[in-house]
């Protein structure tokens, strides 16, 4: 999903249960309307920004952090007797507006040096590592070295995957993922390693 | 190293790093140079579908055997709402809502087995795996909230009580003297109760109802992530999640916070596995999945906020958090050593600056140092089951030792592997320290069975496939199926057997309802046992006797003359206000199940209360009778 449909899904939903709350609407379609922007809403855009590859990790961590908000919303109303569902839903509300509008992390200015200085080392590492988001990156990557004696005697299959792993210069190509293009994916294609299918 | 692999392009087998294949010199240098190439890099995502295999050689095959899969799943979804259409809980026996099931009913369970497994054996799309535990889940317990039409559980009801009082009141008081411990841990309720402003306070019922469905697609989301960051071969993780619900007996996922915290504490682990396994010092080297590594700097907020909402939630589930990180970060199974203490800061400062009040006064109720005596509490609670609950009770017990056997099976196939996980089996192993620490009411065994779930289940399926050998593909679907098979019948008798008490009716419903609207503030009510929908509304008003929860001399006292000794309780209470006796349907169904008086006893005691002139019955839904002891000076 593009962050401008995102944005259009959370603001229509946000407006949708807005409006049946204020007006107290008592029709069935309060039930799953509200349900379903208390349960997914607010976790939605922070859920997406974890740029995870996995539709369903992407709806679990949206449902995961929504409810976690929820609770925390709910509980710290009622602990500091401060009970209002319209404040609560607003929080609710403001919460998952930010999810959706505020910058990428290296995008701010505070981060952005350091954003610049991964694309500085970038070209000079393996291909593959200069895509953080996904996991394999520059910080995993060197957090991992030191320790760490790479033996690699040859053979492939399976029991050898574990040192695969750990072989960085080797890695093939990996799929975009939520649409961020990698940095391995602007090699031309001739400079590319040919994709591992198999044999 | 045994691998075979079949491409599209002609039969090409790759045996111990040979490769053998019909073509000229070139064509194979080219191979041997491909394969050279592959042995370095990091096995394909089997989650994204790029091993090669049958379904890519074959794609229009493949979609058929997809659709043919789901077409049985819609078979077994209509098969099982014939088999159980118009079918009345109050047929219910001593073996709960099984006494129902019907010869579709049975057909469509097997069938829904056999297409999940066929469609595992035929590395179905990962899509037509969620549809078969979509279907599970959607039947098995959906099917409660559907045919009940009321909140399953006596437990349940307290809940929506404590939801109740914060709507009504809008705070919760942690000095309460009734039912203290939710107001302590508010979590659920807090959340629970802004999320029935926002759908209308009318719909609490119908949001418990159906709680159990949406805990367990929680649960499902939540497993699938944890299996997937402890290994990329779907077959394990599929069949793992398959293992999962097939062996989830317990019914802790009910509307309660038990049934919130647990997949959050299963997210939890899920995060721990991604970001801070610690690879380098495992006992045996195990493969790191690909892409869903996640880095600390992710995690960590992540983690933070579910342990602050386990931590202000639940009482058992911080202490597991804090047990399953310690372990895993004590013993090398992880890094970062802030997470545990994040872990034990967040627990112990909600339990002694929140809830302090609470925890000071139940210190003494933590059983340190006792882990037999703990486990034996909760078989002790199931010793005086009668008739068909007892069968019930072996149920559960025979799926939690299948289960076990099975992971221990797993165990043993990838320890011999060298490929034995450290991490998965120390989370494994990691509940067991409950049971040396509390016996959490006599409950902490099914906790314990609780908390091991995923990673029991885990290690099930790695018995089925141990490694990423594409042989014997029938072999270990048929292993995987009969397991399943044995286990099924097990798993329904355990879940589905106490459902005969565990079902109240609209009658009862409305008949506790009219006491809880027109008893007075501080008024005594007496029931007959704990298991009726109990306190749901205004119940920090009243003062409730259950007449099972006394001592046995007391009950026997009772059963002797209940007009008469139950007057005596009930001028206990304020002499202007009146007194109640309840009785309920439920009540009497749950005692003559389980005990503790004889068979029969709360109807002599409803007989004897209508008899006395003393009483008058307040309300009789047929299902329910409140008996109200009129007293000098006070109000009808």
């Amino acid at each position: 999903m593009g962050r401008n449909s995102l944005r259009a899904v959370v603001l229509a939903a946000t407006t949708l249960t807005a409006a049946l709350l204020f007006i107290n609407d008592t029709t069935p379609a309060r039930l799953p309307v509200a349900l379903a922007f208390a349960l997914v809403i607010p976790g939605l855009g922070w859920a997406c920004r974890l740029r995870l590859r996995d539709r369903g990790d992407t709806l679990l961590f949206a449902v995961t952090i929504s409810i976690c908000l929820l609770v925390l919303v709910g509980e710290g109303m009622a602990l500091l007797r401060l009970w209002s569902v319209t404040g609560g839903f607003l929080i609710l509300a403001a919460i998952g507006a930010l999810g959706v509008c505020l910058p990428q992390p290296f995008r701010l200015p505070l981060l952005s040096r350091f954003a610049k200085a991964r694309t500085a080392v970038a070209p000079k590492l393996p291909p593959g590592l200069a895509n953080g988001s996904a996991g394999h990156g520059l910080d995993e990557h060197l957090a991992d070295l030191p320790p760490r004696r790479i033996h690699y005697d040859g053979y492939g299959g399976d029991e050898m995957d574990h040192r695969a792993d750990e072989q960085p210069q080797h890695r093939t190509e990996e799929r975009p993922h939520d649409g961020h293009a990698s940095a391995e994916q602007q090699i031309p294609p001739d400079e590319r390693e040919k994709p591992a299918t198999g044999v | 190293v045994s691998q075979s692999v079949e491409q599209e392009n002609g039969a090409v087998i790759r045996e111990a790093g040979t490769v053998y294949r019909s073509g000229g010199r070139a064509e194979r240098r080219r191979i041997n140079r491909q394969s050279a190439v592959s042995a370095t890099a990091p096995m394909p995502d089997l989650n994204g579908d790029h091993r090669p295999g049958e379904r890519d050689a074959h794609p229009i095959a493949a979609s058929r055997l997809d659709l043919q899969a789901v077409a049985s799943v819609l078979l077994a979804i209509l098969l099982w709402v014939a088999g159980i259409w118009g079918a009345d809980p109050r047929d219910m026996t001593d073996i709960g809502l099984l006494a129902l099931f019907t010869v579709p009913m049975v057909a469509a369970l097997v069938l829904l087995t056999a297409s999940f497994f066929v469609a595992l054996r035929h590395k179905a799309a990962e899509w037509v795996l969620a549809v078969h535990l979509l279907a599970f889940i959607a039947l098995i317990h959906g099917t409660p909230a559907a045919l009940f039409g009321t909140v399953r559980y006596g437990w349940s009801w307290k809940h929506l009580g404590i939801v109740d009082y914060i709507l009504r009141t809008g705070q919760v008081d942690t000095t309460i003297s009734t039912l203290q411990v939710y107001h302590s841990w508010p979590g659920f309720f807090g959340g629970t109760a802004l999320l029935t402003e926002m759908t209308g306070r009318s719909n609490l019922q119908h949001l418990a109802t159906w709680t159990q469905v949406a805990f367990n697609l929680f649960n499902l989301l939540a497993a699938r992530f944890l299996l997937r960051s402890l290994t990329d071969d779907r077959r394990v993780i599929w069949l793992g999640l398959w293992f999962l619900f097939v062996t989830s007996w317990l019914g802790l996922d009910y509307f309660s916070p038990q049934g919130l915290a647990f997949p959050l504490y299963v997210v939890l682990l899920g995060l721990l596995v991604r970001a801070y396994r610690r690879t380098g010092t495992t006992w045996h080297p195990v493969k790191r999945p690909q892409q869903i590594k996640m880095r600390p700097l992710v995690a960590l907020p992540l983690m933070i906020m579910l342990m602050l909402v386990i931590a202000s939630s639940h009482q058992i589930t911080p202490l597991m958090m804090m047990l399953a990180l310690v372990t895993a970060c004590l013993f090398r199974g992880s890094r970062g050593w802030y997470v545990p203490v994040l872990a034990v800061a967040l627990t112990l400062g909600w339990a002694f600056v929140v809830a302090r009040g609470y925890t000071l006064d139940h210190l003494s109720a933590l059983t340190i140092g006792q882990p037999v005596q703990n486990g034996v509490d909760t078989l002790e609670k199931s010793a005086d089951v009668r008739g068909g609950q007892v069968l019930v009770s072996y149920g559960g017990r025979f799926t939690t030792a299948a289960g076990l056997a099975m992971a221990a099976a797993g165990i043993y196939q990838v320890w011999r592997r060298r490929r034995l996980d450290r991490l998965a089996l120390l989370l494994l192993l990691s509940p067991m320290l409950l049971l040396g620490v509390t016996e959490y009411g006599g409950e902490v065994l099914f906790r314990v069975v609780l908390f091991t779930g995923p990673f029991m289940a885990y290690f099930a399926a790695l018995a089925v496939y141990p490694d990423k050998s594409e042989g014997s593909r029938n072999r270990r679907a048929i292993i995987g199926a009969v397991v399943t098979v044995v286990v099924l019948p097990a798993f329904l008798l355990g879940y589905y057997g106490k459902d005969a008490h565990n079902y109240f009716t609209p009658a009862e419903i409305k008949a506790v309802g009219w006491l809880y609207d027109h008893a007075e503030p501080n008024s005594v009510i007496v029931v007959g046992s704990r298991n009726y929908p109990q306190r749901f509304r205004n119940y920090e008003n009243f003062v409730t006797l259950s007449i099972a929860n006394e001592p046995e001399d007391s009950r026997n006292r009772v059963l002797a003359d209940p007009a008469e000794r139950l007057s005596r309780w009930l001028n206990a209470g304020p002499s202007n206000k009146p007194g109640y006796v309840l009785i309920t349907r439920s009540q009497k169904v749950g005692n003559d199940l389980i005990g503790p008086m004889p068979i029969g006893a709360l109807d002599r005691i409803e007989q004897a209360l209508s008899l006395s002139p003393r009483y008058q019955v307040g309300i009789d839904t047929g299902d329910a009778v409140v008996f109200v002891l009129m007293r000098t000076g006070a109000r009808p």
